[in-house]
């Protein structure tokens, strides 16, 4: 599988993946990948927003990626739109140029007038509040990266042209963890965000005592211990 | 004033303000066996003291509030069920968390991990402007188990708990006050002032009002909206009628 993978670096080769998504066939094929590769730690898309109507995503991409237990970092810039800010909403950690724009039209559009479906009006509300995610969905209003920030929509701002390079190193990062660590937190944090809380703080401590199975978590407190920098690279060949 | 001494907790009662102080300083409050035990102790008698109106949490030392567990304690136990029962036999979380008294976390320097699992746990946190904020659990292969995958996104949004849990973003001070992670931020030197400033205003409070706000809040989070706003009205009338009163 290993060849299958982003090589981008050296530090996360075989273990971050970039999806590409100009493609509806090479997007499916790699989040199939990323479905079963049980080395992958980290997973990437880079969406460079055409702007209304003229982006690639197509309906069901947003469920596809969403569906993913292995993080999902997004860097975006240019005009996040519709279907593709509804892709974005389906990853985990975003990040955005300092000139990227982001707008729902669907409802607004006088050609179209249509519901969005892959997302928008579940995810969006979740992501940045009740409020903001209204006043997109109904007035179609074009939003800016320092108001995505504040609202929690992106959680880092680059320069310009800068958002993909940073989300490479942001995937580095989360690859660079525990890889049963990683995918039980995303699991904790979406699946718990459902359940009343005393619910969820049993899925949470059920995760945590089964990662005690996990070989890593034995490297990771004994690096810890040793005063070093934990070392997860024994488990799949890559060292 | 009352005054209790632990191995790795301090204990003092001054005025209906229990002041807990987490004190390992050596380690900057690394959270051991011993201080779950030692914690578990003080807040079982709190929270049946009825002259207790407030609680602060605060961590003893220059460098910080909490570095987060001790990690050489961890892998010590005998089975994944004995560590299963145990986490749920002494919830010392869980009884910080139900406490019916306003709860507020005075943070300073480090607070990693379950450092920031225990001030989440309170209703406020106020920081000094000197704090720093992580989750560094998935680093060492772990994840947080206080709480913190559900408290943090439920404070300040989901994708900026993704974020520092995954990627292990840091926020500062004002970073976590924008998200909403702590309410309040002082100079390093005025964070005892304000925080007994607030401590003192909770405490003129009826504890039976501030007791019913707590649980009418935990309600918005977990029912449906016209549950919570017919259990929000039962409250509110048991309490003019003096059922839940003082």
């Amino acid at each position: 599988m290993r060849n299958l993978v982003n090589q981008s670096s050296e530090k996360s080769a075989g273990r971050v993946l970039t999806i590409p998504v100009e493609n509806r066939a090479a997007f499916e094929d790699a989040c199939a990948r990323a479905a079963t590769d049980e080395d992958l730690r980290a997973a990437m898309i880079v969406l460079v927003g055409q702007g209304i109507g003229a982006n690639s995503v197509e309906p069901g991409m947003p469920a596809t990626l969403g569906a993913l237990l292995v993080p999902v970092v997004a860097g975006l810039s240019g005009q996040i739109d519709d279907r593709a800010l509804e892709l974005a909403l389906a990853a985990d950690v975003r990040i955005c140029d300092s000139d990227t724009t982001f707008a729902l039209t669907a409802v607004t559009d006088s050609g179209s007038g249509r519901l969005p479906s892959d997302g928008a009006t579940q995810r969006l509300p979740r992501i940045v509040g009740p409020g903001l995610a209204t006043d997109m969905l109904l007035t179609g209003r074009r939003i800016v990266a320092e108001e995505v920030l504040r609202a929690g929509l992106v959680t880092e701002i680059c320069p310009a042209g800068e958002s993909k390079i940073r989300a490479e190193q942001l995937a580095d990062e989360i690859a660079s963890h525990g890889k049963s660590a990683g995918r039980f937190a995303k699991e904790a944090v979406l699946k718990g965000s459902d359940m009343p809380l005393e619910q969820s703080l049993r899925l949470e401590a059920d995760l945590a005592i089964l990662l005690h199975t996990d070989p890593e978590r034995a490297e990771g407190i004994d690096a810890f211990n040793g005063r070093r920098h934990p070392d997860f690279r024994q488990d799949d060949g890559s060292k | 004033m009352t005054e209790s001494t632990f191995e790795t907790v301090t204990y003092e009662k001054c005025d209906q303000i229990a002041h807990i102080t987490l004190n390992r300083p050596e380690v900057i409050n690394a959270f051991n066996v011993q201080m779950r035990d030692d914690l578990s102790e003080v807040l079982d008698a709190v929270r049946w003291d009825l002259d207790v109106a407030v609680v602060l949490l605060k961590g003893s030392g220059d460098r910080g509030f909490c570095a987060g567990a001790d990690l050489s304690e961890f892998g010590s136990s005998p089975s994944q069920a004995a560590a299963r029962n145990a986490r749920w036999e002494r919830d010392v979380f869980g009884v910080l968390r139900n406490l019916t008294v306003p709860t507020v976390a005075v943070l300073h320097g480090h607070v990693i991990g379950s450092g920031v699992e225990l001030a989440l746990l309170c209703d406020i946190r106020v920081a000094a402007d000197d704090t720093v904020f992580s989750m560094p659990e998935t680093y060492y292969g772990l994840i947080a188990a206080a709480g913190g995958t559900q408290t943090l996104p439920r404070m300040v949004k989901q994708g900026r708990a993704l974020d520092m849990l995954l990627a292990g973003r840091r926020l500062n001070a004002l970073d976590a006050r924008d998200s909403g992670l702590i309410q309040r931020v002082v100079k390093l030197d005025d964070v005892e002032m304000e925080s007994e400033r607030i401590a003192s205003h909770l405490a003129g409070i009826d504890p039976a009002l501030s007791g019913a706000i707590k649980i009418a809040l935990a309600t918005a989070r977990d029912l449906p909206l016209a549950d919570g706003l017919a259990h929000e009205q039962r409250l509110s009338i048991m309490l003019d009628r003096g059922i839940v009163g003082t």
